[in-house]
């Protein structure tokens, strides 16, 4: 659509960092969607998103410029897309996008992100899981004796 | 520790994952088999019970076939119970249960379809289940049934205008109530001839006339056949329907030999842009079927319009053995029987119609003196048919 201005939105990260992003590609999230429509499309052009620092932000936008155009693309490319995306992603990063899915609203991510971690916790021993998320385990040795006979009823 | 998981620990020294809100982590351990997901009560005290809460936001219920795999049935049965138990009163949008349930389950399965059915679309297979009767009663929210019962002896439906499929013939169905208060249809069957072949049975039916619409319409009742049938009451409304069915041409088409008991709700008001096509019909012919067991016709909401008139002039011809017409006047109407004038005028018209019977006996009562005699089966429906 060459000539037609494209309406655009600026989002403040935590650090203060702006991001001049396409009105729709915003708009994949809900709470911005929402913000916009709530004070006037034109004049609310500079939306501030809390606890999402840029780093985040930045690729946190490279989810929602990806799937405003989800359309454009076979299903398929999408879901090899969505898989290298979340792929790329080590745990801190991990951690950030669901905080930010979280409070910026997108179910989408959100989901991309459980899954991965769902995907770390599969087939691993609890030790294995407490080493790889640092998880320190805070059960008494009675605690951890009546979860065991709880275990065995439930795997019964 | 695999390859994988040293890039992912790589940057990481803080225990973030259980800082995370416990939405997310609630949201990550539904997507993790049961067995994987108990496993993290032993992580830590803040994980202890998570697992349990795991399904709060669920709106999809999806136990299919694939859900089924490498489970013994107990298992199944334990997973699908303990999700439904973590659902409690949320919203369920989609419910899908292929679910064998035995002699053992019979009671809890209607107890998930029962949990299932107060919100949402429900598709329910369960091969073999001996499920006798189904009702929904005030479920306005249903967009569709797929069922797959058998052994169904009972189905009354009361709510708004799902799409409703019978992916097989319910054989043994005997009782049924189909009422829709919704502005729009049952959207047509897919599976007409299961459901023709299913009511073909019935001895007891209860029907509006969106109902009688979707079990008999389109082919103008040309395969009407209801050889069963000992009790029928139609609800008709007229007022909020573009194309009410003509229950006088309904009444004539229909192959209905056993019928012994007619109670038919009138509408409190007509459009008056309708038009009465099927009236020639009515008129013709003296060979038509006639009524060989009707014993009892209640009219309820009798206001002597002409429609009115010639269904009573039709029955009064047909049912050779009629006993009692019960026609119920309603109370705020000028043909009152309290205003004695205009009530005597009525009730001569009728008596001097011509009868097939010579033992019918009319009953006339006002609405508000109606009492409990003479009362159709279904009579106590949980909403109010003409308000």
């Amino acid at each position: 659509m060459v000539g037609v201005k494209k309406k655009m939105v600026t989002l403040v990260s935590s650090d203060g960092v702006e991001f001049v992003v396409e009105k729709r590609v915003a708009e994949q999230s809900l709470f911005i969607k929402n913000a916009l429509n709530e004070g006037g499309v034109e004049e609310k052009v500079m939306i501030p998103i809390p606890k999402v620092t840029s780093d985040t932000l930045s690729s946190v936008l490279e989810y929602c410029e990806k799937h405003a155009s989800a359309t454009e693309f076979q299903e398929n490319e999408i879901e090899e897309w969505d898989k290298e995306y979340i792929e790329k992603a080590d745990l801190d990063l991990l951690y950030y996008l669901l905080q930010a899915s979280y409070s910026m609203s997108i179910m989408g991510l959100m989901e991309l992100g459980a899954k991965k971690v769902a995907s770390l916790i599969r087939g691993k021993s609890p030790q294995e899981i407490r080493e790889l998320f640092n998880i320190k385990n805070d059960f008494t040795p009675e605690q951890e004796e009546e979860i065991r006979r709880e275990m065995q009823w439930n795997y019964e | 520790m695999a390859r994988d998981d040293e890039f992912m620990k790589r940057s990481c020294f803080e225990d973030r994952l259980t800082l995370l809100p416990d939405v997310i982590r609630m949201h990550i351990l539904s997507f993790l088999p049961r067995k994987y997901a108990i496993r993290t009560g032993t992580l830590s005290s803040q994980w202890r019970d998570l697992w349990k809460s795991r399904y709060p936001y669920r709106t999809t219920l999806d136990f299919n076939e694939s859900f089924l795999e490498d489970k013994t049935p107990g298992e199944v049965f334990r997973s699908i119970n303990e999700a439904m138990e973590k659902q409690g009163d949320s919203k369920i949008e989609v419910f899908n249960l292929f679910f064998y349930p035995g002699r053992n389950y019979q009671d809890v399965v209607t107890r998930w379809i029962e949990q299932a059915v107060l919100n949402g679309y429900i598709r329910v297979f369960a091969p073999n289940l001996l499920l006798r009767s189904l009702v929904f009663v005030c479920c306005w929210n249903i967009q569709l049934i797929e069922l797959s019962a058998e052994f169904l002896q009972s189905f009354h439906f009361i709510g708004g205008s799902p799409s409703l499929y019978l992916l097989n013939t319910p054989s043994y169905l005997v009782d049924v109530v189909m009422i829709s208060g919704g502005d729009e249809y049952f959207k047509p069957p897919r599976d007409w001839l299961n459901i023709i072949l299913g009511i073909n049975g019935v001895e007891v039916m209860t029907l509006c006339n969106k109902g009688l619409e979707f079990l008999f319409g389109n082919g103008g009742f040309t395969s009407c056949r209801l050889p069963r049938l000992r009790e029928l009451q139609v609800i008709i409304d007229e007022s909020r329907d573009d194309h009410p069915i003509d229950i006088c041409a309904f009444l004539k088409k229909c192959f209905l030999p056993s019928l012994e008991r007619l109670f038919i709700e009138l509408p409190s008001s007509y459009d008056s842009n309708w038009h009465f096509n099927n009236m020639a019909l009515i008129q013709s012919g003296a060979q038509d079927q006639q009524f060989e067991k009707l014993k009892l016709v209640k009219l309820r909401g009798f206001k002597k319009h002409y429609k009115e008139m010639h269904l009573l002039r039709f029955l009064f011809q047909k049912a050779v053995v009629l006993e009692q017409m019960v026609l119920v006047v309603p109370h705020d109407h000028d043909m009152d029987i309290c205003r004695k004038f205009a009530f005597h005028f009525m009730s001569t018209e009728v008596s001097i119609m011509p009868k097939a019977s010579p033992q019918t006996q009319i009953v006339w009562v006002c609405s508000s003196e109606e009492n409990a005699n003479l009362l159709p089966t279904h009579s106590c429906l949980p909403f109010k048919i003409i308000d």
